[in-house]
């Protein structure tokens, strides 16, 4: 369901770029975003960036899929997981 | 055959001499999860929504939105019109498989500049007018884009001949590989379904764990994508008559739909919701890859459980179209190579391996 994973840009050239997320590092095409220096936070699907973040984006964006993870291991209260929207259990 | 079991973390094919294949997505238990939105209130599981499905977000954003209207979040959500944003969505994902994808499983230079120009595009347009039409028109189709709509048998032999483009010469290698032919059995398109149906779809998204990774129509696996929603066009049946069902006409029928917005008629941006019993309603709606699928229950104003099924889970699951070629290719020689051409050609949204195993 077209998720993508934020990886922060290590070593780039013109056309691909080492790429790390969670200690994972991945070689990803600069194909679609262009060249982009070190650094960088890439949207990456099918090791492919797809978008440019900035670095709030890419935290907002971590944290969510972090908080899904939280959700499979059965955490009931996520909101830390999406800051900046209200508290999902206390809205009345 | 096809009868191997979904799980959560991949899905079992079977070849042509019996041995299994397996399916792997890289984050197959993220894809299918939504207890997340469990206990949220229906903006917020919006907000969630939008959040986590970063790369096809409008098109998410809408589901949720009209599936949690009308189970009865009020003013809770709010519609956005945003037809234009998905339009963007939907061509960028034809631009970046066509352009991007299959150039590199061909061993082709990558053609950047449409995909880039449709990243790059904010602005309320489609292809229809300006410097994106041109790119299309003048890199990819080499001609008019309502001229190639327009084009024959003949002539669609004669632009692959010619290979005035790159596009062009790939589609020329395409109609001449001898991969397994699959014949379409395309997904009814929304407008036909029912109230029954949809009530069926509800029913089995909100009580069988696994239809969300193998979702059945009328208890049959269908074909979803470009070619279930252009294999009536004439130029996608030009096509069938000389070349077949296999990879290529999957690949044309994208191509054809960023024709078609390039030629002043508007993609099939389809939608639809039914209200159901009990505070629960299903929403669907149209991207690139076909229906996305958002079921919901509300209780006292919060998510009390929500299911969503992707478009990539009708073709990639036993029995469905990825399994029905794979069940055809020879397990010697060139069988990976044409089963990573069937996966490009049916375009999974996420990184997907193939591990074939022993008999």
């Amino acid at each position: 369901m077209c998720l993508g994973i934020p990886m922060r840009v290590l070593h780039d050239d013109e056309w691909f770029a080492e790429c790390e997320a969670g200690g994972v590092r991945r070689i990803v095409s600069l194909a679609l975003v262009g060249p982009q220096v070190s650094g960088t936070w890439l949207l990456v699907q099918q090791r492919t960036a797809r978008e440019v973040l900035n670095s709030s984006q890419a935290e907002q964006l971590a944290l969510a899929l972090a908080g899904i993870d939280a959700a499979l291991r059965g955490e009931q209260d996520l909101d830390a997981y999406f800051p900046g929207l209200p508290p999902a259990r206390t809205v009345p | 055959m096809n009868t191997l079991a979904v799980r959560a973390d991949a899905v079992g094919l079977r070849a042509a001499d019996g041995s299994t294949v397996h399916l792997r997505f890289a984050d197959s238990r993220r894809r299918c999860e939504c207890a997340y939105l469990v206990g949220s209130t229906p903006g917020h599981a919006v907000e969630r929504v939008t959040t986590t499905r970063a790369l096809c977000r409008h098109a998410q954003r809408r589901a949720a939105t009209l599936a949690l209207s009308a189970a009865g979040a009020g003013g809770d959500v709010a519609a956005v019109e945003d037809r234009a944003a998905r339009t963007r969505e939907w061509l960028r994902e034809h631009a970046v498989s066509l352009l991007l994808s299959w150039p590199a499983l061909s061993g082709d230079c990558p053609e950047v500049a449409l995909p880039r120009a449709l990243l790059a595009s904010d602005a309320d347009v489609t292809l229809e007018h300006g410097p994106i039409r041109a790119i299309l028109e003048e890199t990819v189709l080499g001609m008019p884009a309502s001229a190639f709509l327009a084009l024959d048998r003949e002539g669609l032999g004669d632009w692959m001949g010619a290979g005035g483009t790159a596009t062009a010469r790939r589609f020329r290698r395409a109609s001449a590989l001898r991969d397994a032919r699959v014949p379409v059995r395309g997904l009814p398109q929304m407008d036909r379904w029912t109230a029954s149906d949809a009530r069926q779809l509800a029913r089995m998204m909100a009580t069988a764990p696994m239809f969300s990774l193998s979702p059945r129509w009328r208890g049959r696996c269908a074909e979803v994508g470009a070619i279930s929603r252009q294999k009536e066009r004439p130029l996608v049946g030009a096509w069938l008559a000389d070349h077949g069902a296999g990879c290529g006409v999957r690949l044309l029928a994208r191509l054809v739909e960023l024709a078609l917005a390039a030629s002043s008629r508007a993609l099939p941006l389809s939608e639809r919701v039914w209200r159901l019993p009990g505070d629960s309603a299903l929403a669907v709606v149209e991207t690139a890859r076909g229906p996305l699928l958002h079921w919901t229950r509300l209780q006292d104003g919060r998510v009390h459980d929500y299911r969503v099924v992707a478009p990539t889970e009708w073709n990639f699951q036993p029995g469905g179209v990825l399994a029905r070629a794979l069940a055809t290719l020879p397990r010697q020689g060139a069988f990976l190579p044409a089963a990573r051409r069937w996966m490009h050609a049916l375009d999974p949204c996420e990184d997907c391996t193939l591990e074939v195993g022993d008999a």
